[in-house]
């Protein structure tokens, strides 16, 4: 009956909170990240596998930090005392992950979104969703449960 | 549906109780037409909700209640039985459809053949001999409490009556004032919230606390400041508001209760004793977490007791025993933790069978059995593996059992302790933690960070010196810590956590002595802060592998912090922690040789003028001193705050003058009152009793054999001690002279979530002796 919308916004669009890590662009998306802190005071874990930096309080929730940097293996380029926080949630449990820096929230049609290439490392293909190409750079999606299953994978394959 | 579910789930759980009351007052016409209403509304609503097999169920059930109101049928344990099995039946219905929508695949065929068959059957005999346990339950909860009435000629009588005009019974009832479940009045009072909601009250209301303390911060900065004021009330208010999210957490633990009655009336039936259930301080009130956990150990326990521990009627009679069997519940509180006794009347513990059993299981050598103290063979029931029943019952005895109890009331940081008199019954006694949320911890420092032990399993706090009577002692790498004539297993905080792999052989050390399970260990780590109540917070799922923490929280500053699970550390001494129980048995059993040589451990003490004193070291909880400035004078009594208690003084001799300031060393004998039957919950705590001496010389052991009997009460005589004469103090005497609780009743009980200052992190100089060590 009612044929004259948009076409364009019929489109499924990806809205993603881009964020930068050892000179890397990643985005998650934004119905997916919780919160974004600055440089928190984080509590050691010990015993805790690598990519686990410790806990943070988020207004009186316990909160994992993820380095982001160990998951991916590349150095970060900021002192991890003064890195940012995404708090990402997984299933009512909160995360997050240390970044070197925030950046705009982009709004991206889904079909930009593509596969990442084959002859990228497996670590990076099991937690990341797609690549975007952006004008200077290009964007890696990142899937928070994904990375958690990748560092859950890691733990146990250390025990 | 879903309150349909919900309401029809609760009425059927408060069903079980109201048909086992019936079947120990077969007579009771308002039980009848309790029972008879809910089956109908069952009934009545499936019909609406279109659910035709539990409606054949209930209706099946309702026809022989129907009978049975009409007095055309007597409430026989069977028939009991029957309808029993029509609730279940119901349950089970329920359960499938709350689970997965649909009422499930079984007919219950046979079940409503049964109960057809009852209702067709013409009236029995009234005077059908009612064979049934009697359950009476001594709890205050208005369900339970429906007056048993006894079975009277006046039924019989009535019954062709009613039967003639089945129809006039019908009006009647409609007619009756119904015996409504819940008090109208109450019914009003209660809402239901879900518990997610609770939990998030509770996370805003522990942030509020922690940002009301930062406020407080900043003002204590300011000279003068117009929030002042302000400030002090919102404190308060905060502060009250704390208080009562907590109590949302409570309940009684008679609702983990509720299900006893049916559960002892079906062993007794299956096992063909008679069996009593008495229930005691039902309304005492713990975490609803924990109640969840401590419902299936309590169940074995009581499964257990009524197996094993009671005997057959015709048993019971041939020793002088009232034929019918008695499994007592009594729950009470005691110094922040809920106690739980499980008694029976039964035959007790079979002392030379667990000897046996023991031997043959390979647990200990026949020599070791030997030398062990009853109490000590008794606790092999709590190891894995162990089952001295005779015959395996499809109650119990299949020797899984005791050994999972034990670890399910140590994983939620509770303790399991049981006695036994041979004949007698024996007694298992559960001491629970009042709530999981929120524990005391002890605040430590290792490797830069800070980590939280719990305080209940805490047991002592050393500084190890290199002369003291605290070493830490090295064999190669692995350092001991020699603590009393005892030998500790020793792990560094930051060797666990892998703060550094280096051996720190620093003679000076913190050590905390840890109690998990069985085995005593010392931790020692780099800095003691200080005790706080903590609310304990699941650990992220990315963590859960990790053994060592039981959880983590965030301390009153703001900040996070793991809690250390002292069962997860003492895994990590593995193998070792194994090879040292073994060793501490063997402790043990050197300490009953000792006993058996006449050698004793005794405290040596000046109190007033002439020789010295001593006591027996196991009869003292603890050496305190007090200030002097402090004691209160009450009726003649000297009185002292200890531990939010009120401690009555005693000097250990009349003639001892007390101190004019400073500090008096003071000996505290915890006194468990003798008689436990009767009186209030409140009764029936220890108490603190504290000897005030001048001086605590030094710890001794000896032989203390008495040379020289004054006839005093208040010593024993006089004794040569390390070759000096001394005089051995009766402590009998002086904890008898102490009247029944008068001092503390009502000190307790409130201030269950006020910070406590108990167990506050002492001096080596202080020493603590693990209360269950005290007989």
């Amino acid at each position: 009956m009612n044929q004259t919308l948009d076409v364009a916004a019929m489109e499924p669009t990806l809205e993603l909170v881009t964020m930068s890590l050892g000179g890397h662009a990643f985005g998650v998306a934004v119905r997916q990240v919780h919160d974004i802190l600055g440089p928190q005071p984080v509590a050691a874990v010990p015993l805790a596998c690598e990519a686990v930096a410790g806990s943070i309080n988020l207004r009186g929730r316990i909160v994992t930090v993820l380095d982001l940097a160990v998951v991916l293996g590349i150095d970060r380029q900021t002192d991890t005392s003064r890195a940012l926080n995404v708090v990402v949630a997984d299933d009512k449990e909160l995360y997050a992950l240390m970044v070197d820096n925030v950046g705009d929230v982009l709004t991206l049609q889904n079909r930009a979104l593509e596969p990442l290439p084959p002859t990228f490392p497996a670590g990076w293909k099991a937690i990341s969703n797609g690549i975007v190409k952006l004008a200077d750079q290009l964007l890696l999606t990142l899937e928070p449960e994904r990375i958690l299953a990748a560092i859950k994978a890691q733990t146990s394959k250390q025990a | 549906m879903k309150d349909f579910l919900v309401e029809t789930a609760e009425a059927l759980a408060a069903l079980d109780n109201d048909l086992v009351l019936l079947e120990a007052a077969p007579g009771d016409k308002g039980l009848i037409s309790g029972i008879f209403r809910t089956l109908h509304t069952v009934k009545g609503t499936s019909g609406f909700l279109g659910l035709a097999k539990l409606g054949r169920v209930a209706h099946a059930g309702e026809n022989v209640l129907g009978r049975l109101r009409d007095g055309t049928m007597t409430a026989t344990p069977d028939v009991i039985s029957a309808i029993l099995h029509c609730v279940d039946a119901i349950k089970s219905i329920v359960t499938s459809i709350e689970a997965s929508g649909g009422e499930g695949q079984q007919e219950y065929l046979a079940l409503l053949q049964e109960l057809d068959t009852l209702y067709e059957t013409p009236a029995k005999a009234p005077n059908a001999e009612p064979m049934t346990p009697a359950v009476v339950p001594v709890s205050q909860n208005p369900e339970t409490e429906a007056k048993p009435v006894a079975v009277t000629a006046p039924v019989a009588a009535e019954a062709p009556a009613k039967a003639e005009a089945p129809a006039r019974a019908d009006v009647a009832s409609a007619a009756e004032p119904p015996r409504q479940r819940i008090e109208p009045a109450a019914a009003g009072q209660t809402i239901r919230v879900g518990i997610d909601l609770l939990e998030t009250l509770m996370t805003s209301v522990s942030e509020l606390v922690l940002t009301r303390n930062q406020l407080l911060q900043v003002l204590r900065g300011e000279k003068e400041s117009a929030f002042a004021a302000p400030l002090q009330h919102l404190s308060l208010i905060t502060s009250e508001l704390q208080e009562s999210v907590m109590k949302t957490r409570m309940q009684p633990i008679g609702n983990i209760w509720s299900t006893l009655p049916r559960l002892i009336r079906d062993l007794a039936r299956d096992l063909g004793k008679k069996i009593n259930l008495e229930m005691d301080g039902a309304d005492t009130e713990l975490d609803r977490q924990v109640l969840e956990l401590i419902k299936d150990p309590l169940t074995h326990i009581i499964r257990n007791a009524a197996d094993h521990g009671l005997e057959a009627p015709a048993d019971r009679l041939a020793t002088g025993k009232d034929e019918t069997g008695r499994i007592r519940l009594n729950a009470f509180h005691e110094g922040g933790h809920i106690i739980v006794q499980i008694s029976d009347d039964g035959r007790g513990l079979d002392v030379d069978r667990i000897r046996r059993k023991a031997i043959q299981n390979g647990l200990a050598s026949e020599a070791e059995v030997a030398t062990m103290s009853d109490a000590q063979v008794f606790r092999f029931i709590l190891r894995p593996g162990f089952s001295t029943a005779a015959a395996v019952t499809a109650v119990s005895g299949r020797g899984v059992g005791m050994d999972v109890v034990r670890v399910n009331v140590e994983k939620i940081g509770g303790t399991l302790d049981l006695s036994s008199t041979p004949g007698r019954g024996a007694c298992f006694t559960m001491k629970i933690p009042l709530t999981l949320a929120i524990v005391s911890a002890l605040i430590v420092g290792s490797g830069g960070s800070r980590f939280a032990i719990p305080q209940i399993s805490v047991v002592e706090l050393v500084q190890s010196s290199n002369s003291g009577e605290s070493r830490i002692q090295r064999i190669g790498d692995t350092a001991v810590l020699r603590l009393r004539e005892r030998l500790l297993p020793l792990i560094s905080l930051r060797h666990l956590l892998r703060f550094d792999s280096t051996t720190d052989a620093r003679p000076d050390q913190v050590v905390i002595v840890i109690q998990a399970g069985a085995l005593r260990f010392g931790l020692i780590v780099d800095q003691v802060y200080d005790t706080e109540e903590i609310v304990v917070k699941p650990v992220a799922p990315v963590l859960k592998g990790i053994n060592v923490y039981s959880g983590n929280t965030i301390l009153g500053d703001g900040s996070v912090c793991m809690i250390i699970d002292p069962n997860g550390v003492a895994q990590h001494l593995g193998q070792a922690a194994l090879a040292v129980d073994e060793a501490n048995a063997a402790g043990r059993i050197d300490d009953v040789q000792k006993s058996a040589t006449g050698l004793q451990q005794l405290l040596l003490v000046r109190a007033g003028p002439g020789i010295r004193k001593a006591i027996p070291l196991d009869e003292i909880a603890r050496l305190e001193e007090v200030d002097v400035g402090q004691i209160c004078h009450s009726g003649g009594q000297m009185i002292v705050q200890y531990r939010d208690r009120l401690m009555s003084l005693v000097l250990a001799s009349p003639d001892l003058l007390l101190r004019n300031t400073g500090p008096q060393p003071v000996l505290v004998f915890n006194e468990q009152p003798a008689d436990t039957r009767n009186g209030s919950h409140l009764d029936r705590r220890p108490r603190h009793i504290g000897l005030v001496v001048d001086q605590i010389l030094d710890i001794t052991e000896s032989k203390a054999t008495i040379e020289i009997d004054y006839g005093r009460p208040d010593i024993l005589g006089s004794a040569i001690v390390n070759g000096e004469a001394t005089d051995i103090i009766n402590v009998g005497y002086y904890l008898s002279r102490q009247e029944t609780g008068t001092f503390d009743q009502g000190m307790y009980g409130s201030n269950l979530f006020a910070k406590t200052a108990e167990n506050l992190p002492s001096s080596g100089a202080e020493f603590h002796n693990s209360e269950s060590a005290i007989p």
